[in-house]
């Protein structure tokens, strides 16, 4: 054979060898680039700002990738909503992204019921044939779509489908919608939307168990303006939070004072709060009308003590102090709660503000939410009835998950079956994609072009941060590309060739490099007075409940409550959002019934006992904690657990809470307050792992947080005048010659939500153990939140337990216990104020973990893992350490490293407020604070100088560079007075 | 003339008895290989599970957060306090002319030397990357690193390799005369052996001479080393700052308990001994009351010390040093701390009464039962003390698995295999010291 043959055959099979393995898509991929993009150098990250789509909410936000991976979430600071700062949901997105389950690529169900993987070709052709056979056969009206809420782009492309086959069933649909919210504004003020609520200019604000700080509306938005509404106290005296509600949640523990009352007599308390204002101020009733008067007249504080158990006094005294310290504030029910009749507590709720004179100052209806575009539960009610009778042909599901977040009773699921062919677009199986036909998986948010505005005024956009994991498919190019295949009217609405390009046109912006940069389109804040509103007559349109003569029989009623981790489940998939502790219980893992010790004692149970919970809709098992933090005429169960979907970190976790719930509606929404239960011990067991069992703080001083809160006078007057103790050391102290970094963290703001430790696991690589690992008292956290009680006391009828919300991490002591007891110097006092952590020289003697008084050291128990593609969200500047070796909090070294390394290129110094750790950075209520404390200017200087500071066992002269700041305690608080 | 005769018949009977027990070692000895055997067997499978342990982490072991220190670090110390009385019994007593010890001091020193060697096994054990260990050795090498010696562990690794170099060199110069006569009466291989080991040994009376200076200085020697080594031991645990831990009485205390738990193990292993290698009339009832009178002293003294720890917790006005000793007698530890009381503090009390000084079987079963409660002593002192420390978030419970159980039995047939095989190619009794203990009048 000649030379040049050989070649040429040679030739001709190696391009066949490689045309036979160019399939499709992702070569674009294996191709280096050309000329490489400018947003893409290797190792240095690039960020993209999009929109948060953890919940509705809508945050801004800024992926940070490096290489072409996503690895991070953080806040986008030109957000108005966000400022910067995410929740621990939102921290948690990136791992939602490289969620281990989620669909590779489309999937159809076969004629026996499995599953099949199929092409997109040939599942864009079934819903094109399925659609246009609907429509052929007259049945237009027949589709429907049920989906989350969906603003701008998607919005208008789903109504614009809908309307071309001739349908109307559109529903946005989310399991919190607020609907009795909207209804008691109309009634009220003729409005029918969510109101606005101002924490920063409210001088008391009274809660009947709105989740504020976690979950209710905007947790982000509310927990800054929440800190801002408590950081006043430190100059001035200054009003307080009082919340009444059946069981402490997160922001029950961030309140002042709580009132415990039963279940669903929160709107009693509301009334007779009424009552007590319009009757003491019946001399000047210029915004209380006497239709009021006559309705609340049966509410007397005297009436309605012996059902909320709450005294007259303490009604009155309240009542005294929500009218003083105008503006006041009262939020309304919790997303799941309200009791018996959630449209009148609502309704009370802003009587309250409305006699209070609150009504266009703290409360404002003059910015309508997206919110308001929800579906009610009523609405879903009638969408499963018309699916069960059979009006329901198609049925397109895009992010939502109605057959788990809607109670068995409702009968959704039975009828989603009834539905000839459901599509879902989820990214993940879920308990909805159970019923499907076929699924066409959508991209991760942060995947996906798109909108989202919670507010007028507040666009945000959404980018593509990486290109998508999976084989997926945006819905919007699914839903353009079946609107042209099925030929739908007007062609002009589908005209965009992809939905990328139909967002840009919907958005029409001169601007659009800007917006896209910003993240969105924001408006300034209008700082117009809003226009009056006028109180309507309520007397023929709501009848408010009576005053329940009998107490109520041996059942408990059900208090269903969020975590501020799971939300209503949706991302219950993130391993992150399962280990973080649970920041009231502290459990990890694991779903709950929390019981209160009376109640506990007469039901024979005792904490950890597996109890089962029966309503009469169902029946669930959970493990008991007892705890005096609920009412004891309630049982408290959060939702997001007992997810049956093949999910491997949320799948058979728990007992799904929304099974005890009937179905019929009330007021419109689901009846979350309405159930009472039975509550038995099932059996023996430890079941429910819970990482600090010990949280009352004791004044022997045997336990933390020395006494970490204080009173406003010890905050006015200049601290004692102890003289500071002689101070002798036989070694020379630590030279810090250019640095040395330290952290303030404020316990007066810090609400204890847990974002900063959700952060960190994704800056730090921080494995996840699992509900195993956690046991065995092996979470690898390098920050937690503990949490602390004061001796419970009663003063004027409200109960105060003064909790802490303590973020534990490693102090980067001057004097570090840890640091003289390593044999090997692993662990040394860099010339920057850290105690820095040499993970190859650790040979694990373990010897620095017991002598760190703070324990915040971990321990590499193996070598832990991470499932694919998980391990792609791993930050590539922090090491993944080994099996034996020891590790901790490092104050995001790899951050301070970077920071200077910018520097020193651009010839500056570093300036405060260069550097922020993964923790402070994400912190919604802006507690922690990092810096240089060389530098006298800093913050965090200035901090540490404070009159509120004091650092962690400091007796122990460990010297560290975090200082806390204590909490104020309000003024007229009977400790302090 | 006579009685010249019968003291050299006497002196060689004192030969040839003490070498008997050898006799036991032969080769054709089925219960001692087998014995041998045993303990190696099961020193192998502790060995194995060692493997296992460093190929999977530390995960296998029931340690946890703030639970960092469990049953290695325990036996680490129980194996280190077993070291002692060896040196002790031999060393002091030597030093106080208590001739009385004569006839126990081999076996005393012998188990010293297997204890050291036990208990060095443990750090590394513990050690989160055991194959690591050397980096802990203070040698010029490429990494251009050197240990920390402001580190209590590295006080405690030079401490104890000088323990054990001195306690090897003194229980081999009281060997030399025994080797020598071993060469005497040995042919072959066994002859060369011990030939190497006699170092030229001759019996002149110049060789006698610093023979017994080279001892008295060695003996002075050690006995400081044996106050010095478990104190520093002990200062693993004063040094640092866990409550429960950081306290100026635990050199002394930790003594005290290392002679307590060292003695009993004496009983322990002398009682069956004796038996097993026909000794009984070199090691007599009156050897064994005598150490458990010393018992009852140092059990008074580890008492004390037990009285005193809460005494200063009282006193002092630290409440995380109180709320751990109130952990201590009334939390998830509870049961060893009255085990500790109860086997350390009321089963010496016995020994107040002759009958069961007397009885060989009743010393016996107190000397195990004194060594179950130094265990839990020194495992409640570690374990309950980290588990209660200043951070409410992070109290925890440490429970061990199977594979600490594993290697810390283990690590007991890995003593009695060394211990064996070494007693039983040594005289078991000093002969040379029985000799002359016999001539200045001693009884046998």
């Amino acid at each position: 054979m000649e030379r040049r043959d050989f070649l040429k055959i040679a030739g001709v099979g190696a391009s066949a060898a490689l045309a036979d393995g160019c399939s499709g898509q992702s070569t674009d991929r294996l191709i280096p680039y050309l000329v490489a993009s400018d947003n893409v150098v290797p190792g240095v990250p690039a960020y993209y700002a999009t929109t948060c789509g953890a919940c509705p909410a809508g945050c801004g936000l800024l992926a940070k990738t490096i290489d072409g991976r996503v690895i991070k979430a953080e806040g986008n600071p030109r957000h108005p909503i966000n400022a910067g700062r995410l929740c621990a949901r939102g921290q948690a997105s990136v791992q939602s992204l490289y969620d281990p389950d989620r669909f590779r690529g489309p999937v159809g169900r076969t004629s026996n019921g499995s599953w099949q993987p199929i092409s997109w070709e040939t599942a864009e052709s079934l819903l094109v044939t399925k659609l246009r056979d609907t429509i052929g056969r007259g049945r237009g009206g027949a589709v429907a779509w049920l989906g989350g809420l969906q603003t701008g782009s998607m919005e208008r492309l789903s109504g614009d489908l809908l309307k071309a086959v001739g349908s109307e069933r559109r529903l946005f649909y989310e399991p919190f919608e607020y609907g009795a919210l909207r209804r008691a504004a109309e009634l009220t003020v003729g409005r029918r939307q969510i109101p606005s609520y101002d924490f920063d200019t409210a001088n008391f604000v009274l809660s009947f168990g709105a989740e504020f700080l976690e979950s209710w509306l905007s947790p982000v938005e509310f927990a800054g303006a929440f800190a801002r509404f408590r950081q006043r106290r430190v100059a001035d005296p200054f009003g307080a939070f009082i919340a009444v509600a059946p069981r402490q949640s997160l922001t029950v523990l961030n309140a002042d004072g709580w009132v415990p009352v039963p279940p669903g007599s929160e709107v009693l308390v509301a009334l007779s709060l009424v009552h007590a204002i319009v009757n003491a101020t019946a001399a000047s009733t210029s915004a209380a009308p006497s239709s009021i008067q006559s309705q609340v007249a049966p509410y007397s504080p005297e009436a309605t003590a012996r059902a909320t158990g709450v005294a007259p006094e303490t009604v009155r005294g309240l009542a005294r102090q929500f009218v003083n310290s105008s503006p006041s504030l009262a939020v309304g029910g919790s997303l799941t709660g309200g009791g018996a009749d959630p449209v009148a507590l609502e309704t009370a709720v802003l009587l309250l503000n409305a006699v209070a004179g609150n009504i266009g100052r703290t409360i404002r209806f003059d910015r309508p939410s997206s919110l308001d575009a929800l579906a009610t539960y009523s609405d879903m009610v009638d969408l499963t009835r018309a699916m069960a009778g059979g009006q329901i042909d198609l049925l397109l599901v895009h992010q939502t998950n109605p057959v788990y977040t809607l109670p068995a009773a409702t009968g959704f699921g039975p009828a989603l079956d009834r539905v000839p062919f459901v599509v879902s677009f989820s990214r993940e199986p879920d308990e909805t994609t159970a019923h499907a036909h076929l699924v066409l998986p959508d991209h991760h948010f942060l995947e996906s072009w798109g909108d989202y505005s919670p507010r007028p005024g507040v666009e945000g956009l959404r980018q593509p941060a990486m290109s998508p994991m999976f084989s997926t498919q945006a819905a919007g190019d699914v839903l353009l590309r079946t609107a042209r295949a099925v030929g739908a009217q007007p062609p002009d609405a589908f005209r965009a060739h992809d939905y990328a390009q139909y967002v840009r046109d919907y958005w029409n912006d001169r601007a659009w490099e800007e917006s896209l940069k910003n993240g969105g389109r924001f408006a300034r804040q209008d700082s117009m007075s809003p226009p009056e509103e006028t109180l309507r007559d309520l007397t023929s349109t709501i009848a408010f409940p009576s005053i329940p003569s009998t107490a109520p029989g041996n059942d408990l009623g059900l208090i269903v409550c969020t975590s501020p981790l799971l939300y209503d489940g949706r991302d219950a998939n993130a391993s992150w959002l399962q280990e973080v502790p649970d920041p009231v219980t502290k459990s990890v893992w694991n779903g709950y019934a929390e019981v209160h010790p009376d109640a506990a004692r007469g039901l024979g149970i005792a904490d950890g006992d597996a109890v089962t919970l029966e309503s009469s809709s169902g029946r669930i098992t959970a493990a008991a904690r007892v705890s005096s933090g609920v009412h004891p005429a309630g049982v408290a169960v959060p939702l997001g657990y007992g997810r049956s979907a093949p999910l491997r970190y949320a799948g058979g976790r728990g007992a799904n809470a929304f099974a005890l719930l009937s179905a019929a509606p009330v007021g419109g929404s689901l009846p979350w307050g309405t159930a009472r239960v039975k509550v038995a011990r099932a059996g023996n067991g430890r079941r429910l792992v819970v990482l600090q069992t010990e949280t009352r703080s004791s004044a022997d001083r045997s336990r933390l947080p020395l006494d970490a809160i204080i009173r406003p006078a010890s905050v006015i007057q200049p601290p004692g005048t102890t003289p500071p103790h002689r101070e002798s050391d036989l070694y020379s102290r630590h030279e810090h010659p250019e640095h040395r970094w330290g952290m303030a963290i404020d316990l007066n703001t810090c609400t204890g939500c847990s974002a900063c430790v959700v952060a960190c696991y994704a800056e730090n690589n921080v494995p996840v153990v699992g509900e195993a690992g956690c046991a065995d008292g092996r979470e690898m956290s390098w920050i937690r939140i503990e949490r602390y009680d004061a001796e419970a006391r009663m003063s004027q009828g409200i109960r105060r337990t003064d909790t802490v919300s303590m973020p534990m991490l490693c102090q980067q002591c001057d004097e570090a216990p840890c640091e003289a007891v390593c044999p090997v110097f692993a662990t040394y006092h860099n010339p920057e104020g850290l105690n820095a952590q040499v993970y190859a020289r650790c040979v694990g003697t373990r010897f620095c973990s017991n002598n760190c008084p703070y324990k915040v050291r971990r321990f590499n128990w193996t070598r832990y893992e991470w499932p694919s593609p998980l391990e792609l969200q791993l930050n590539p500047d922090v090491t993944v350490r080994s099996s034996g070796v020891m590790e901790k909090c490092t104050f995001c070294v790899q951050r301070i490293q970077a920071a200077k390394n910018d520097a020193g290129r651009a010839n500056s110094t570093l300036s405060d407020g260069d550097i922020t750790p993964a923790c402070a950075q994400t912190c919604p209520a802006h507690a922690i604070v990092f810096g240089d404390l060389n530098d006298p200017a800093s913050r965090v200087s200035r901090l540490a100088g404070d009159r509120r500071a004091f650092r962690a066992l400091e007796e122990l002269n460990t010297r560290p560079a975090i200082t806390y700041l204590k909490r104020v305690a309000p003024a007229g608080d009977a400790k302090g007075t | 003339m006579a009685e010249q005769t019968v003291t050299a018949r006497r002196l060689h009977c004192i030969s040839d008895e003490i070498l008997d027990a050898l006799a036991w070692t032969r080769l054709g000895s089925l219960v001692y290989w087998g014995v041998v055997g045993l303990c190696f067997y099961v020193w192998a499978i502790a060995a194995a599970v060692w493997a296992y342990q460093i190929y999977t982490g530390f995960i296998v072991t029931g340690l946890e957060h703030p639970v960092m220190w469990g049953f290695y670090i325990t036996a680490f110390v129980f194996w280190i306090g077993i070291a002692h009385s060896g040196t002790l019994v031999s060393a002091i007593l030597f030093l106080f002319r208590a001739h009385w010890r004569t006839p126990v001091a081999r076996i005393a020193e012998t188990m010293t030397i297997v204890a050291v060697m036990t208990a060095a096994l443990f750090p590394i054990v513990h050690l989160g990357r055991a194959w690591r260990a050397y980096w802990l050795i203070p040698y010029p090498n490429q990494r251009g690193l050197w240990p920390n010696f402001s580190s209590p562990l590295m006080w405690d690794a030079a401490a104890i390799a000088t323990y054990f170099i001195v306690s090897l060199l003194f229980w081999f110069i009281d060997l030399v005369p025994d080797f020598a006569l071993l060469r005497d009466r040995s042919r072959g291989w066994a002859h060369t052996l011990y030939r190497s080991l006699a170092l030229g040994w001759s019996g002149t009376a110049g060789q006698w001479r610093y023979f017994r200076s080279a001892y008295t200085l060695l003996a002075a020697l050690v006995t400081a080393l044996v106050v010095s080594v478990h104190s520093i031991v002990s200062w693993d645990f004063a040094m640092a700052i866990v409550p429960g831990w950081h306290s100026s009485i635990f050199a002394p205390y930790f003594v005290a308990g290392a002679i307590l738990s060292g003695l009993s193990m004496v009983l322990t292993l002398t009682i069956p001994g004796r038996e097993l290698l026909g000794i009984r009339h070199y090691v007599t009832a009156r050897h064994l009351e005598n150490i458990a009178r010393l018992i009852v002293a140092v059990s008074l003294i580890v008492t004390y010390s037990y009285v005193s720890e809460f005494f200063f917790a009282w006193l002092g006005d630290d409440g995380y040093v109180r709320s751990a000793f109130i952990d201590r007698v009334n939390g998830h530890y509870a049961p060893l701390f009255w085990l500790t009381i109860v086997c350390n503090s009321v089963v010496p009390l016995l020994f107040f009464s002759a009958a069961v000084r007397r009885s060989a079987w009743k010393l016996f079963v107190a000397s195990i039962l004194i060594n179950v409660g130094m265990w839990s002593e020194r495992l409640l002192i570690i374990v309950s003390s980290l588990a209660h420390e200043f951070n409410a978030y992070s109290w925890g419970t440490y429970v061990p698995r199977w594979p600490e159980w594993t290697i810390v039995l283990g690590s007991g047939a890995w003593f009695l295999f060394w211990f064996l095989l070494i007693i039983g190619h040594v005289p078991p009794v000093s002969i040379a010291d029985m000799k002359a203990h016999v001539l200045e009048g001693g009884e046998r």
